[in-house]
């Protein structure tokens, strides 16, 4: 698989991103090695494998994790805004989203 | 000696006997902080009020008999992506370095129960993502060992403060190595529990099925006494365990007659640098000596754990800094054109070069098309390399090797070519892929007087034994009492 410019444009998207030319290139060069060497894995046999096992490493996590809904304390608002922008506000402050 | 240079057990004997007074210690670790940290730059911040405040409190309430742990009144310092209420947590990222958070995680408050005296926030690679603590936004944290090169990473910052004495012990995190690794760069002794023993909660998350908090100390000793006060069941992480943990001094024994240990030939080959090897051979021969039996046995799968753990790591850490967009916490672009160029710029501009890069290839491994000849395949290749050392553990009790294939090398060295730096993680991530428990203690230095890390790694929830091989090898040794000299 070749990683092509594009294709980092498209993932740079997907993840949120926005790159300058010197890093896309750089981008291209890194992440097309990094790729190739993820790609030995291709020749380890897999089949019949379960992809979820570890998830049941230590099944003892998991006995009496479902609890009743119990109230607790929260954070106070002031805490969790930004401290300068959000200063006497409610609310997070972003853009304006409807218009 | 000088205070810097006890360990934990040593300084909670002369604060029992008030030889030294808490506030005291702590005055004299903060002055040791102001006239070593320009140099070897291991904090991000320094808490010196909190801490002196802190330490006042604690002789008050030893001075009452209201607190008695062996951690009381002992300055100790914690990884920048671990919280502190009040305190600013940076994951060593512009994009956090505004952050302030609202409440300490699980271990920040045990640790306070105890009585520890937080003296800082310690440097590490930006979001715990690297080997070296070089992707650090704000500074780059020398060895002490040898100034120009790295700590080691990413809990670079952690590992060089106790080594220098810049900390009497600290926390660290370790994803794939981060605790281990710099602990070996920097002759320390470092523990990366079981997956599940220690809570995450309040650590920044990066790879949530690999991390793991865990102590860095001078001694074996002090890592048990550190662990004991961090671990335990929190309903705060569901993946934190409800089995009663043991008292870990209790495996404070030397004395490894009939243990059996394994030696795999895929950790002492050619690609590890030969005095490595040498240090490794000498350690197998201690314990030999020592009544262990040891063998050398094979892990087939060694080739295939690097690109596993970083295709899975990558994944987890692209969809865990995706709530870095601006709005809730950390960086905020000015001047925004609408909300997608808010978050976009908020993360462009927030996020460093190597955080960007894992960003990517985590998203391009879970992308349509490639999830599953990358991500999947990955998750089939983690359960195999589970069930190898689960395998090798129904023979051998404890597993022995390198930490690292290198000492530590020049700042610089390595930083620009990611899939080398990427494959030296080769003998710590498998024990994160297997969710293991693990630890790095001193067992040699290298032709240039570099510290060399001995791996013990156990079964899971089995930190007993590995803290008793590595006890026994510490009490048989003296790698452990070399310090650098810092030109002091």
């Amino acid at each position: 698989m070749t990683i092509t410019k594009e294709i980092i444009e498209y993932i740079a998207m997907l993840a949120r991103l926005q790159l300058d030319e010197n890093e896309k290139n750089s981008m291209v060069a890194d992440i097309s090695k990094i790729i190739s060497y993820f790609d030995k894995l291709k020749e380890l046999d897999t089949s019949n494998i379960d992809a979820m096992e570890f998830l049941v490493m230590d099944e003892d996590v998991f006995e009496g994790a479902l609890r009743d809904d119990i109230v607790g304390k929260s954070y106070d608002r002031e805490d969790l805004l930004h401290p300068e922008e959000e200063e006497g506000s409610e609310y997070f402050t972003v853009p304006r989203v409807v218009e | 000696m000088k205070l810097h240079e006890y360990t934990i057990s040593q300084l909670h004997d002369l604060i029992s006997k008030r030889e030294i007074s808490v506030p005291e210690l702590t005055r004299y670790m903060l002055d040791r902080i102001e006239s070593l940290d320009s140099k070897l730059e291991c904090y991000i911040t320094v808490t010196e009020k909190q801490a002196m405040e802190q330490a006042e409190k604690v002789q008050k309430m030893i001075d009452d008999g209201t607190l008695n742990s062996p951690l009381a009144g002992i300055p100790m310092g914690i990884k920048d992506n671990i919280c502190t209420r009040g305190i600013p947590t940076t994951c060593a990222s512009k994009m956090l370095s505004n952050f302030v958070p609202p409440y300490d995680a699980h271990v920040v408050k045990k640790l306070y129960d105890n009585g520890a005296v937080l003296l800082g926030k310690l440097n590490m690679d930006e979001f715990a993502m690297g080997s070296s603590t070089e992707s650090s936004h704000f500074k780059k944290t020398k060895n002490p060992w040898d100034t120009e090169r790295v700590p080691g990473g990413s809990s670079g910052g952690s590992a060089a403060a106790v080594a220098a004495g810049e900390a009497i012990y600290a926390l660290g995190s370790d994803t794939g190595g981060s605790i281990r690794q710099p602990a070996s760069f920097c002759g320390c002794v470092g523990l990366k529990p079981t997956y599940g023993l220690v809570s995450r909660f309040g650590l920044v998350a990066y790879a949530s099925s690999f991390d793991q908090i865990g102590p860095l100390t001078k001694t074996v000793t002090d890592c048990a006494l550190v662990l004991n006060a961090i671990a335990g069941h929190d309903p705060m992480d569901l993946t934190s365990s409800r089995r009663q943990h043991p008292d870990y001094t209790k495996a404070l024994i030397n004395d490894v007659k009939g243990m059996k240990i394994g030696v795999p030939r895929e950790f002492i080959d050619d690609s590890v640098q030969k005095d490595i090897r040498d240090a490794v051979l000498n350690a197998v021969k201690v314990f030999s000596d020592l009544g262990a039996r040891c063998e050398e046995i094979s892990i087939p799968i060694m080739e295939y754990v690097v690109p596993t753990y970083y295709i899975i790591a990558l994944a987890e850490a692209s969809f865990n800094l995706a709530r870095y967009d601006g709005v809730k916490f950390g960086y905020r672009a000015a001047n925004p054109k609408d909300m997608l160029d808010f978050c976009m710029r908020s993360r462009s501009e927030g996020f460093g070069t190597e955080v960007k890069r894992r960003i990517l290839l985590g998203t391009y491994v879970l992308s349509s098309g490639y999830y599953d000849a990358y991500y999947k395949k990955a998750l089939k290749a983690r359960t195999i390399i589970t069930r190898e050392f689960n395998k090798a553990f129904e023979e051998y009790d404890i597993i022995i090797g390198p930490v690292s294939p290198t000492t530590a090398y020049r700042i610089g060295e390595k930083i620009n070519d990611p899939v080398q730096m990427y494959m030296e993680d080769i003998f710590t991530v498998p024990v994160n892929i297997a969710g293991l428990p693990a630890i790095s203690i001193p067992c040699g230095f290298d032709s240039k007087s570099l510290p060399i890390g001995l791996q013990i790694i156990g079964k899971r929830f089995d930190e007993t034994t590995i803290i008793r091989a590595a006890y026994t090898f510490e009490q048989n040794t003296d790698f452990h009492k070399a310090r650098p000299s810092l030109n002091e």
